[in-house]
């Protein structure tokens, strides 16, 4: 017998950042294969547990988030459809949702977080200096692109997971002109990456 | 109503992707994707195209505990039979192909059974393998299977499997001509197969586990070293 691994932890750290087809690995878990899971969860955890975690805010629940997430991409591997789009794109979408329904029922109420708000601002304004892929080039060119108050919008409901009235509240401005400004952001966005 | 102009459903699509509709809108939209191919084209467009938003925040570590947790919850579903994973829209095909090979191969049997030719599957008949090493000097994994039951690929210890590298899991049929994959599985736990998925269980059937890819072999046949193979024999008929 082969001298066992010191441990799989050690394994899967140092595969941390090779490339994974998820798309393969996406459609073996449809199939019930585990390892294809796994795959996934090691790939792509830390990153996951930043995006759950920023909007959750709590650890333990944003573990529980993650929890749940994954055994829901298990049960839905199967309804994904790798000739629409990346199975990466398709695996967020899950996990930002089980996020998003975690925040609303723990609290939808709209409050000003100036702090918070910084923090977010100064990691667009450092995500942009990075030039790591095309994809990503194409996207901050365009939010670039929007107006100031429309581009915050679309951050605040995408990295932080806010709702139209969180973003109103942090915003100062009425419901009304953010959901406006959210979908009117939204199209011209649609129109700069097409 | 989803909207039928493009742009207008374009961005309805993209509010939902993000998460700013209201709980009724957002369930409109997961009623109406199975059946719009549009909504669900713009619904992959926006995932992809904002991907690379989630690449603002620094990575955070979750605690080890998480895919253990993970890992019960799946196998917790799966011995209640509850969670196994939705069919996708090719398993039924799999299946009724599967079937109706397995329902030929039966009749075949049968028909072989009356002129005394071949033995019959008889219901529990269990199976095993040895599977070794290729040059016997190393016995890794276990074999057992019965007829209308489980297959359990038992490892005996932790195979060592190098990064970006996976193990698969094939069997042949005796005079089969070449072997069909059972999937890739974990180098330190056990395996659990439906017999009714492989395409026949039978005497000096062969099952080998070999190192592919991460993510399996992309041609559909063993493309890595043999690690472990051997052959069934009959353990015992009930």
């Amino acid at each position: 017998m082969s001298p066992a691994l010191p441990g799989l932890t050690t394994m899967t750290t140092e595969t941390d950042d090779l490339p994974l087809d998820f798309e393969a690995a996406l459609l073996r878990c449809a199939q019930g294969d585990q390892y294809a899971l796994r795959a996934i969860y090691e790939r792509e955890r830390r990153w996951l547990m930043a995006t759950v975690l920023r909007i959750v805010r709590r650890r333990e629940l944003a573990e529980e988030v993650l929890h749940d997430a994954f055994l829901q991409i298990w049960r839905k591997a199967g309804s994904y459809n790798p000739r629409l789009g990346s199975a990466r794109g398709w695996i967020y979408t899950v996990v930002r949702h089980r996020a998003l329904n975690a925040l609303r029922a723990i609290s939808n109420s709209p409050e000003r977080d100036d702090e918070r708000h910084e923090e977010l601002m100064e990691a667009h304004a450092a995500w942009q200096s990075v030039d790591d892929s095309a994809e990503k080039r194409a996207l901050a060119q365009c939010l670039e692109r929007l107006e100031e108050q429309r581009r915050q919008s679309v951050l605040l409901a995408f990295v932080d997971g806010y709702s139209h009235e969180q973003v109103a509240a942090q915003l100062g401005a009425p419901l009304g002109t953010v959901k406006s400004w959210i979908r009117r952001g939204l199209i011209a966005l649609k129109e700069c990456l097409s | 109503m989803i909207p039928a102009d493009p742009l207008e459903r374009a961005a309805t699509a993209a509010e939902y992707v993000i998460g700013t509709l209201s709980v009724a809108e957002h369930d409109e939209v997961v009623q109406a994707l199975p059946r719009d191919a549009g909504l669900q084209q713009d619904v992959y467009f926006w995932q992809d195209k904002l991907l690379a938003m989630t690449r603002m925040l620094a990575p955070v570590e979750p605690s080890p505990a998480v895919w253990s947790r993970i890992e019960l919850s799946l196998n917790q579903a799966k011995a209640g039979g509850s969670a196994a994973p939705s069919q996708p829209w090719w398993e039924g095909l799999t299946f009724w192909r599967f079937g109706a090979a397995f329902a030929s191969v039966l009749a075949v049997v049968f028909a072989l059974q009356l002129t005394g030719k071949v033995e019959a599957p008889v219901p529990g008949t269990r199976y095993l393998a040895v599977l070794q090493s290729p040059d016997k000097q190393d016995a890794g994994w276990i074999v057992e299977a019965s007829v209308g039951g489980k297959l359990r690929l038992i490892p005996l210890g932790t195979t060592t499997v190098a990064p970006q590298k996976a193990l698969q899991f094939w069997t042949k049929a005796k005079d089969a001509s070449a072997p069909t994959s059972l999937g890739l599985v974990p180098p330190d736990r056990v395996t659990e197969i439906d017999v009714a998925n492989l395409p026949v269980l039978e005497r000096e059937q062969l099952f080998e586990l070999t190192l592919e890819p991460e993510t399996g072999s992309p041609i559909g046949r063993p493309t890595g070293p043999i690690l472990y193979l051997g052959r069934t024999v009959v353990a015992s008929a009930r």
